[in-house]
Order: C-alpha cells, then sequence, then structure tokens
C-alpha cells in the first residue's frame, strides 16, 4: 500500500475540499438544508424562551419528555467519535484513521446538541449557572451527591476533552494547509490555528505524548460519562428505572447509536466527495462489526430486564414490562426491539456490511430505534410509577418534535462548516498508516 | 552567494525516515549538535536518533490528575462537610462513594488541559513567524534533517557534502 496513488490522490482532496471547495454544489446543497432546519431550532427555541416548557407534552408524572430523551441520545452519539478516536487507537486499530476526524467532530457537536437540552428544559433556564458551585448570597452549593450534578461535571469534561484531543490531532493537518494555501488569507488563517507547527521531531515527540495520554484518559472518560448519564435513572427508586444494569447497557447502547451515526455521515461523504479510497468497504465492515456486538450487548440488556422484572418478584417492576409491551406505548416498545435487536442481525451478513447501501439504511433505522429506546425507558417508566393516582401518559407536542428535528439541524449545520474549514480526514495519520502498511 | 552568517541553516531532505534517522545519527557523530529533525507525521526513529530522551509531557499530566483528584474531592468535602451540612437521614456527610463521580471527571479535566497546553508551551509555541517557513523542503511534506548555521562546527561547503554522503536527495539553504 505505500505510495498507492489513490489515497494519495484522496489525500490531496480532502486538502482540497478545504482550500479549493472541491465538491462545492454537494456542501451547498447539505449546507442549506441544514440551514433551514437550523432556523426551525432557532424558532422552537424562541417560542420555549417566550411561553415556557408548557408548549411541550410534559405533565406530572412525565416530567422528563422529549428534551432528556433527546439529551441522553445525542451524548450516546457523541461516544463512538471518542471510541474510534481513543479507544481503538489505543487498541493499535489502525484502520480507524481515516475516519477518526470526522467522528471526532461528530462527538463535539453531538455534545453541544446534547448540552443544549439540560439548559432550555429548565422552566426558568436564564438560572443555569445555579448549577455551578460559586460562592453566592443565597449561601447554598449544588448537590454533589446527585447524578444531575454528576452529569454536569461528566459532560462539561467531556466536551473539554473531545475538543482537546480532536484539534491537538488537527495541529498539524492545518500546518500542512497553512503551507499549501493558495490564498494568503488562507495562509494567514491556518498559520494562527496551527500556532507555528513546523513538524520537527521534538514537537512530534510531545505530540505523541500528549496523544497517547488523551487518549488514555479519554477511555475511561467514555465509559464514565455516559455511566453517570444512566445513573440520572439508575439512582431513581422508579420501576424500570432503578437499574444496575444501567450503566454498561447505557454505554453499550450509545457506542452502538453511535456507530450508527458515524456511518449515516461517513457513507453519502464518501460517495460525494470521491474520498472512497479512503473509507473503504474494509472500514465500514470494522464498523459494522462493533455496531453487531455492541447491539448484542443491548440485546442482552433488554433480555435481563426482562427476566430481572420477572426474577425479582418486584409486582410493580412486572407491571412496568407489561405496560411497556402491551399498554399504550406497545407499538413504540415493539419498534425498539425489531429497529435494535432483529433487524441488525443482518449485520451478521458480510454482504451487508460491505454495501454502503444497506449499511446506510442499517444505520438509520439503528438511530430511529434508539430513540425510540430512550423514549421508551424515560417515558414509559415515569407514565407507570408506584402510585396508581398518579399515572398519566405523555403525548409529544408539535413543539416537541420541533425541537428534535431542529436538533438534527443544528448538528448538521456544524458539521458541514467543519468540513468547509477542516480536513475532516486526518490526513498525516493516515500517511503514517499507509507508510508503514 | 550569501554570506556565512545569513544563512539559519542547510536542509537535506530524505526519501524515509530510517535513511533520515541514520543521517541524524551520523550527523551526531560527526560533532554536530544543532540538528533539527522534520517528518510530515510522527516518527520515533528520528528522534531516537537525536538521542532524545524527556517524559516531562507524562509526568507533568500524571502531576496535574492529582491536582484534579485534590481539587474535585476538595470542592464537595468543604461545600458538603464544612460550609452548609445538611443532615439528611443522619448520613454521612462525607459521601465517599458519591463524591468519586465529579473527583474523577476533575482528575481527567486536569490531566487532559495539563497535556495540550504542554506540547505547545514545551515545543515554545505558538510561534507564528519561523525561518524554517521559508523552506520549501520542509513545509513540503518530507523528512529532512536540519542543521544550524549556528552550530560550532557549522561549515557550508562541509554540511553539503556531509548531507549527500549521508543519502539526501535535496538541499536548500534557509535565510534567517
Amino acid at each position: 500500500m505505500k505510495n498507492d496513488p489513490a489515497v494519495r490522490e484522496a489525500s490531496q482532496r480532502v486538502y482540497d475540499i478545504v482550500l479549493r471547495h472541491y465538491g462545492n454544489r454537494a456542501w451547498w446543497a447539505g449546507f442549506l438544508i441544514s440551514s433551514f432546519f437550523l432556523l426551525v431550532l432557532l424558532v422552537a427555541l424562541t417560542v420555549l424562551f417566550w411561553w415556557g416548557v408548557g408548549i411541550w407534552g410534559i405533565n406530572i408524572p412525565v416530567a422528563w419528555g422529549f428534551a432528556i430523551v433527546n439529551f441522553v441520545w445525542w451524548i450516546g452519539i457523541g461516544h463512538a467519535g471518542t471510541f474510534i478516536s481513543a479507544v481503538l487507537y489505543l487498541c493499535n486499530q489502525n484502520w480507524r484513521n481515516s475516519i477518526n476526524r470526522l467522528s471526532e467532530a461528530m462527538t463535539l457537536f453531538a455534545v453541544t446538541c446534547a448540552g443544549m437540552f439540560p439548559v432550555i428544559h429548565l422552566g426558568r433556564f436564564w438560572r443555569v449557572y445555579w448549577l455551578a458551585p460559586y460562592p453566592n448570597t443565597m449561601e447554598v452549593w449544588p448537590q454533589f451527591r446527585s447524578p444531575l450534578i454528576w452529569d454536569e461535571f461528566a459532560v462539561g469534561t467531556y466536551f473539554t476533552v473531545s475538543i482537546l484531543f480532536w484539534y491537538l490531532g488537527l495541529v498539524p493537518d492545518l500546518a500542512a494547509l497553512r503551507d499549501t494555501a493558495p490564498k494568503r488569507l488562507q495562509k494567514i488563517f491556518y498559520g494562527v490555528l496551527s500556532f507555528g507547527w513546523s513538524g520537527s521531531s521534538l514537537q512530534w515527540a510531545r505530540f505523541q505524548a500528549a496523544y497517547g495520554i488523551l487518549a488514555g484518559l479519554a477511555t475511561p472518560l467514555v465509559v464514565s460519562v455516559h455511566s453517570i448519564v444512566s445513573t440520572d435513572f439508575a439512582a431513581a427508586q422508579v420501576p424500570g428505572w432503578h437499574n444496575a444494569l444501567f450503566p454498561p447497557y447505557f454505554v453499550a447502547g450509545a457506542i452502538f447509536s453511535g456507530f450508527a451515526m458515524v456511518l449515516t455521515f461517513a457513507i453519502p461523504l464518501r460517495k460525494f466527495f470521491h474520498l472512497e479510497a479512503l473509507i473503504t468497504p474494509d472500514h465500514m465492515d470494522k464498523m459494522a462489526k462493533v455496531m453487531l456486538a455492541t447491539g448484542l450487548i443491548v440485546a442482552y440488556g433488554y433480555i435481563m430486564e426482562g427476566f430481572m422484572a420477572w426474577y425479582s418478584g418486584s409486582q410493580e417492576e412486572w407491571q412496568l414490562l407489561r405496560f411497556r409491551f402491551t399498554g399504550p406505548y406497545a407499538v413504540v416498545s415493539w419498534l425498539v426491539m425489531i429497529c435494535n435487536v432483529i433487524i441488525p442481525q443482518a449485520l451478521w451478513l458480510p454482504r451487508v456490511r460491505k454495501s454502503p447501501l444497506l449499511l446506510f439504511i442499517l444505520s438509520l433505522v439503528i438511530n430511529l430505534g434508539m430513540w425510540l429506546e430512550r423514549f421508551v425507558i424515560i417515558v414509559t417508566a415515569l407514565s407507570k410509577d408506584f402510585l396508581p393516582s398518579s399515572w398519566a401518559l405523555f403525548y409529544p407536542t408539535f413543539w416537541d418534535i420541533a425541537t428534535l428535528i431542529g436538533s438534527l439541524g443544528l448538528f448538521s449545520w456544524l458539521f458541514f462548516l467543519f468540513i468547509r474549514f477542516f480536513p475532516m480526514i486526518s490526513v498525516h495519520e493516515v500517511k503514517k498508516e499507509y507508510a508503514e502498511a | 552567494m550569501p554570506k556565512h552568517d545569513e544563512i539559519f541553516g542547510i536542509v537535506g531532505s530524505f526519501p524515509d525516515q530510517d535513511i533520515l534517522a541514520s543521517a541524524a545519527r551520523s550527523a551526531r557523530e560527526e560533532g554536530y549538535t544543532s540538528l533539527t529533525t522534520y517528518s510530515p507525521y510522527e516518527s520515533e526513529t528520528a528522534l531516537h536518533a537525536l538521542g532524545w530522551r524527556d517524559k516531562k509531557v507524562q509526568v507533568g499530566a500524571f502531576l496535574a490528575g492529582l491536582l484534579g483528584i485534590g481539587v474535585g474531592y476538595f470542592l464537595q468535602y468543604y461545600t458538603t462537610v464544612i460550609s452548609y451540612p445538611i443532615n439528611i437521614g443522619g448520613r454521612p456527610l462525607n459521601s465517599v462513594p458519591a463524591f468519586m463521580q465529579v473527583t474523577f471527571e476533575m482528575m481527567v479535566l486536569c490531566a487532559a488541559l495539563f497535556s495540550f497546553f504542554a506540547v505547545f508551551f514545551m515545543s515554545g509555541l505558538p510561534r507564528l513567524h519561523q525561518p524554517v517557513f521559508n523552506s520549501r523542503l520542509v513545509s513540503g511534506d518530507r523528512f529532512c534533517l536540519l542543521i544550524n548555521a549556528a552550530d560550532p562546527v557549522f561549515d557550508r561547503e562541509k554540511v553539503l557534502c556531509f548531507l549527500k554522503s549521508a543519502g539526501a536527495r535535496e538541499f536548500e539553504e534557509i535565510t534567517a
């Protein structure tokens, strides 16, 4: 694979997308569509801030509706990027070099979308700074024994570490853009952003040390962040939530849905920007295998939840399981099983794993299934808790759906900006991978 | 002909990192001390050839992690035990298991912040203008060896001769 011309051409194309606007039409199409959905989000947020959270379908007892479903879903999606960047790096899986930059960028944007929801779902979102431990005239501090405060620190750390890791890997490519930029403005822009990186071995040595450390830190971080998010539910007593299985089950689900989102973006990108030489069927095959494995862990989680609901002898737990699969939300629960357990079994077939089209459709199905799973976990458990007088159903409103779709718009919009201004594939790592092959 | 003291250094480019590494080793044997190697990606071979051993980033990150643990735990301990203790069902104020989450996150945060900034500050960056940016070879994505004019044994003809014998394909004089 040394000096494979297709690889060199594709690497040059990655720079050309940024410097010479290669693939301009495809980019503008994606950017404009994303901008439209971003506008939907801005309208939804304006209405929310004016009228309050009553525009959503939340009620008592289902006080956590779409906002928290979206929060958990987006954070989960972010985990694939860190898994690819950090865990696969530590396991010396060099195939991750073509996809780690764009999936790490996805993590940043997914965490941005996720972080928006806990803020906007507060009735008085302008008081969000109360979450921070600062000395105040009320002489109160945040409750450090609460999973919600753990979330604040975990998600905040996750966002910061992800940005640092992503940016560190970017610097050598930004320096290469500075060196090859045709226009002076581009040279200055990338020159400033690359801090004067010259590629000397001393710089590379420090780079390598820090990169390894960040990868080593990000790995337990990715496990801890979604475990902490799962304790938002697991630390409560409500049947269906108070489950010790949640931390590993949520983390596996996060990587499952995250890889699905990576594929949802990577497959069209490789086609429209002609990067097939860098994101090969082999890459897709390996990503599909990770999805299959994590999907099986999620399926195990479902089986265990069901088994424990029966085996524990807890009437409330068993009743909730029956409510989920035979009650008003039965369609949703069964759809979750179909989308997350049954359909992904197609990934056992190599033909499916290596086909861009089938994998793309499957990734959309899994994204949907994982969102619905978060919905089932949160809404059904709140809807039917201990006290019958508290039981009530949740119905989403137009604004719930608009905010969700708008967050997809924000995500895509940020992603298209990223593609325009930064190399979406880590060219220096790809060069290293192919030189040492 | 540029005068000797206007040259920043002479750079030679090599076809791959192994030849660069052996050239760097030979350069040290010849008595040159002010050397820099450049590569388009991480290259441990070239670095070891320069005889460089340094674990400052790793040690610093470890210490930063310890600091993070201290800060994270102290923050929680102070607020819940000293500043505003609230008796909840007689449970211990110093809730060690519950405090572990934030402590862990603060450790990761401090270690990560240190590692990131250490890469740049320890290498003297940001430094937006450097003489090597004028070099076609160094900016051109090649394995290069630069011998600085500041080196005590620097002699233009000898350096060019040496680089050629070490296997360099292209040469360039960089002006400061």
